[in-house]
């Protein structure tokens, strides 16, 4: 059991498209760059803007364009939205996967882990009124588990509206992201995979967003994904809160309480996202979950940690370092850590070349599963 | 708003190194920035007891916030081009507290400044509201600045 887990979790550090990290820009709220107030989706006109002028690089840019003309380009297609009420988007991503790289048995795999259209309807002041879709692919899970019929690669990732009653107080209702933890960009992540919060684990439900001076926070109440088949549908509700420190650092704490015919899941985390200025960052995140499994009685607690460092030496260049620590089962003596160092490149806006190297190691008294070493090469585009 | 900035000059200050101006800006609904400058004119002087002033002035255009877009639409936003400076004027200060006159877009207001004195070096901050100096209040792309700012300034006393 503990084995199958091990190799589970090393199969595929994957990516996402989330990044807490630009509390280093000091946006300590995804709220002021995204639709959906917790981050990950569609990105809002201001957040492209910022996209443009602070995130990416002007390499590719006639020097003759103006900051003021990167924002105004950086609309659907390069060009300024002619109304308020209607944005379109479009996400691609693809990668190149390698096991082992330099090895024996060395193995490539391209995955196209995203290929979104996204609609976004949004009516009066500060978009008071949202509505937003997302539609794409989503990549097949590489380890199939039996008994579980395949889900359509092609369908929904988000759909909700939302309706903001004052700026710092709305309700969303749809399929979005539970509200927990830190949406860090890699998906696999223990903090994300553990939890479950990863990039298939969007949910029907209702969320209430608030935010004040020195404190963020919501509470979401949902009953699955109704894709799903109804016995698989995982309800329940999560929160996490945030409190500002410092005036430019976020401490948060995160719950989660979930279940469907088969178990249930309790995950409980903290963690800090803290701005270290010009763009660089370090974020952490220490949880533990607690999986009851129905049909046997059996229960599995896990415990996870993460460290995240971004360092931004110029402008559209952020050079990273992850290290992860997993134990899936605190009764056993095994552990996993996988660190790995990686560079994140925006040469312009639309465009994020990304790698990364992982370093997975097994830890255990009776264990001698050899290190595995994979190299992730990330090409994202946009419109 | 960012004007306001400008008005940290008042606590006493050089042209020198030592000497920064920081515009502390609240957004909305979200997150905050700093604009700075080095480029303090003025000098702070002892008088007895007191920590006087005549005059502390920045260049509007010195202020930096790390988005060089966001340095435009602040210095645009304090009117800098018929209003170059912020000027501090009248410092005068004594145990912790003092008064000085704060001139931004042309309009002038008195502003209340808590200072402590370390090293020989003074640290002071003031609030004021944007509103106050006649600036209306900023919004880009639905991202818009709270009305009370907070201005701390760093000066040697001469």
């Amino acid at each position: 059991m503990n084995k199958f887990l091990f190799l589970f979790f090393i199969i595929l550090p994957g990516l996402a498209w989330s990044y807490p990290n630009y509390i280093g820009h000091s946006y300590t709220s995804c709220l002021n760059c995204h639709y959906n107030p917790f981050g990950n989706g569609p990105v809002n006109d201001y957040g492209r803007a910022v996209s443009a002028t602070l995130i990416s690089a002007r390499w590719l840019y006639p020097k003759t364009w103006t900051e003021e003309d990167l924002a105004e380009k950086s609309g659907f297609l390069f060009r300024k939205p002619k109304q308020d009420w209607f944005r379109t988007q479009v996400n691609y991503r693809r990668f190149r996967l390698t096991r082992n790289p330099g090895g024996k048995n060395q193995t490539e795999l391209w995955i196209t882990m995203q290929a979104d259209a996204r609609a976004i309807l949004k009516f009066g002041e500060n978009d008071r009124f949202i509505a937003v879709f997302n539609h794409g692919y989503a990549p097949a899970p590489m380890s199939k588990v039996s008994g579980v019929p395949d889900e359509d690669t092609w369908r929904s990732r988000e759909h909700y509206v939302g309706y903001k009653f004052t700026p710092k107080f709305g309700v969303y209702a749809g399929l979005m992201d539970k509200v927990y933890g830190v949406r860090v960009v890699e998906h696999i992540a223990f903090s994300r995979t553990f939890p479950q919060v990863a990039q298939n684990d969007q949910t029907h439900g209702v969320m209430a967003h608030f935010l004040n001076e020195n404190w963020e926070g919501g509470v979401h109440g949902f009953v699955g994904n109704l894709a799903q088949k109804e016995d698989l549908r995982m309800k329940g509700g999560s929160t996490m809160i945030e409190r500002t420190v410092g005036g430019i650092h976020r401490l948060g704490f995160s719950y989660l309480n979930s279940s469907n015919l088969y178990n249930s899941l309790q995950s409980y985390a903290v963690h800090a996202r803290l701005n270290l200025k010009e763009g660089s960052s370090v974020i952490a995140e220490v949880g533990q979950t607690s999986k009851n499994i129905t049909a046997t009685k059996e229960k599995i607690d896990s415990r996870y940690g993460l460290l995240q460092t971004y360092l931004r030496p110029t402008r559209g260049v952020y050079v990273f370092n992850n290290i992860e620590y997993a134990k899936a089962d605190l009764t056993d003596d095994n552990y996993i850590v996988r660190w790995g160092p990686g560079v994140q490149i925006f040469p312009a806006q639309r465009i994020e070349f990304r790698g990364d190297i992982y370093n997975t190691r097994v830890f255990g008294p009776e264990t001698s599963v050899p290190d595995s070493w994979t190299l992730l090469l990330q090409t994202h585009l946009w419109l | 708003m960012k004007l306001l900035v400008t008005l940290l000059s008042l606590i006493s200050f050089s042209v020198f190194a030592q000497s920064s101006i920081t515009v502390n800006v609240t957004l909305s609904p979200s997150g905050s920035f700093q604009a700075t400058s080095t480029k303090v004119k003025g000098n702070l002087k002892k008088n007895g007891d007191m920590i006087e002033a005549d005059k502390i002035q920045v260049m509007i255009e010195s202020l930096k916030t790390g988005i060089e877009l966001r340095d435009e639409h602040f210095a645009k936003h304090l009117n800098y081009g018929t209003h170059p400076k912020a000027v501090i004027s009248g410092l005068k200060a004594q145990n912790g507290k003092g008064t000085a006159q704060l001139e931004v877009n042309g309009v002038s207001k008195p502003v209340s400044i808590n200072y402590e004195l370390k090293d020989g070096q003074v640290k002071a901050n003031f609030k004021v509201k944007a509103s106050d100096f006649k600036l209306a209040k900023a919004q880009y792309l639905g991202v818009g600045v709270e009305d009370d700012v907070v201005i701390n300034v760093e000066m040697p006393l001469k």
